[in-house]
């Protein structure tokens, strides 16, 4: 599959899967296999996701199935949750280590902050930078943010900026202002919830419908084309390994311009994840 | 020996009695406080892009019955709380708010000096746990869990502030202005706890919006407002009548 290059140089895949709420092992090695078979190579996690482990243990599974494929083929991204900025006072080098030595994943292509926590936020993210420059980590970001987040951080002194930007992106939240402030500043942002988790207003939402029927694909095979036509790249989620396919082969078409206007003037500044809600003070 | 017995039976039959209302009451101050502020927001999707949000102290919520003037509003007021503790309610339920929305900070000065550092269970139970971290506080569990036993008084309140309000029952009387005399240091802290109320709104693209209960001493709100003011473009308003709430809150 194709990928994007960060403004390091490091290229990370235009999709990729997601992790959140995958329990069963079973399903994610399924997931992992599958993935792997199709040319999808990048994997999203995180400790609050509590799948670091089983992840990895998916990952060095199917890279053994798998003799042409090696661990710098993948791209493999995990985060820093608030209570370890809150814990380490943002010192966060020893969580991202023990993650390391947990799971033998050597180092990891992508480290976020998941949540701008207020008090440790920039602390913590000094502390990625030293571990960007040590190699630990192949490059750095940061999720869930807003222009106001990541002007913080060259106030406060960080000397890098984020290399990615993760945010909750969909029809319903497309985020035009800061994609607009990333791209102008070489930031590669993911999307997670690409699909806005399918509810029912979107799945049932007549001009995706249309739109969806006119391309002859699904709702959400459209949804994640208008991703990554929008230069972004979707985290989608699937514990089925029928989905994987589905929600991967996106690239044999190409969505109109006025098209996409239309999908995008779907945005009603709709979140599943309320900032404050997971975030106080965000 | 039978008078006795009699007399026992009795008691114990109180004692059931008086545990079994301990028992139900708990469990209502539970059920009404979980129907207040749903725990799982992320399942319900209801409470998104609010036109406003209310914070603000006890004295006030006397007054209020939003639901009646207004129906998209987040309502973050409950019976007593700090005015440090609206700012900790305010820090974990702006995101309902659409931008460009409005937060409303109901604030009493006598309610101000009555309730400072006060926590009550729904505190712990409603504002979120990290704030507790960062004031390097824990939820008291076992308190937090019972508070009929541990938080008598407020809990009964609580429970028949809710039932009021279920029955559409509020304070329709005048505003009787606060004689809680003036103290420089307090209305100082007072007024900072309300400027970095405003500022943390307008640095989130949200529209502040300060209402002062009157006060028998002018001077008071007057200082507030100056000290608030110094935030940038903030709305302040003095409620004196019941028309003043209707207003505020349309």
């Amino acid at each position: 599959m194709e990928s994007i290059s960060l403004s390091n140089e490091i290229k990370i895949p235009k999709i990729m899967l997601g992790s959140f709420q995958m329990n069963k092992e079973s399903d994610m090695e399924e997931v992992v296999e599958e993935a792997l078979t199709h040319g999808v190579y990048g994997f999203d996690t995180s400790p609050s996701y509590k799948t670091e482990e089983m992840l990895a243990r998916a990952i060095h599974k199917s890279l053994a199935a798998h003799s042409e494929l090696k661990r710098s083929d993948l791209f493999v991204d995990s985060k820093i949750d608030s209570w370890q900025m809150m814990e380490g006072k943002g010192d966060i080098r020893k969580y991202v280590e023990e993650m390391l030595d947990k799971t033998g994943l050597e180092y990891l292509d992508l480290l976020l902050i998941h949540w701008p926590e207020p008090n440790f936020y920039t602390a913590a993210y000094k502390c990625m930078e030293k571990l960007y420059s040590e190699g630990i980590v192949k490059s750095i970001g940061v999720c869930n943010v807003r222009q106001r987040h990541l002007e913080r951080l060259i106030k406060d002194g960080a000397t890098i900026t984020p290399h990615v930007v993760q945010n909750e992106i969909h029809p319903f939240n497309v985020e035009e202002e800061l994609v607009n402030y990333c791209k102008e500043r070489g930031i590669v942002v993911q999307a997670y919830s690409p699909l806005c988790r399918m509810i029912p207003e979107i799945a049932n939402d007549a001009t995706l419908n249309i739109l969806a029927r006119k391309y002859n694909v699904s709702v959400a095979q459209l949804m994640l084309r208008f991703h990554t036509m929008r230069g972004l790249v979707p985290i989608v989620k699937t514990s089925s390994k029928k989905r994987v396919l589905e929600n991967t082969d996106i690239f044999n078409f190409t969505i109109e311009e006025d098209d996409m206007t239309t999908i995008s003037l779907l945005d009603r500044h709709f979140k599943m994840f309320l900032e404050s809600r997971c975030c106080p003070g965000y | 020996m039978e008078q006795i017995i009699k007399v026992c039976v009795i008691i114990a039959l109180i004692i059931i009695l008086v545990g079994i209302i301990f028992y139900l009451a708990n469990k209502a101050y539970f059920k009404f406080l979980r129907h207040d502020k749903p725990t799982s927001y992320f399942k319900d999707l209801k409470w998104r892009n609010t036109d406003s949000i209310l914070v603000g102290q006890g004295k006030v919520f006397k007054y209020l019955y939003p639901k009646k003037y207004q129906q998209n509003v987040y309502m973050c007021m409950t019976y007593k709380r700090s005015l440090e503790m609206d700012f900790a309610a305010l820090k974990t339920y702006f995101s309902h708010v659409k931008p460009n929305g409005t937060v409303k900070i109901f604030a009493d000065y006598g309610d101000y000096r009555k309730n400072m550092n006060l926590r009550t269970p729904a505190d712990y139970e409603i504002v979120h746990p990290h704030i507790f971290l960062a004031l390097n506080e824990k939820k008291p569990k076992r308190r937090v869990k019972y508070p009929i036993v541990f938080y008598f008084a407020y809990t009964w309140g609580y429970l028949f502030m809710r039932a009021f309000k279920m029955a559409g029952i509020y304070k329709k009387t005048e505003v009787k202005p606060s004689k809680v005399a003036y103290n420089s240091d307090d209305v100082k802290k007072m007024g900072e706890l309300l400027r970095q109320m405003s500022e943390f709104c307008l640095e989130r693209e949200l529209r502040p919006f300060i209402l002062l209960m009157d006060n028998k001493d002018k001077s008071i709100n007057q200082e507030l407002a100056e000290i608030a003011r110094a935030a940038g473009d903030v709305e302040i308003k003095v409620i004196y009548n019941n028309n003043d709430f209707k207003t505020a809150c349309l």
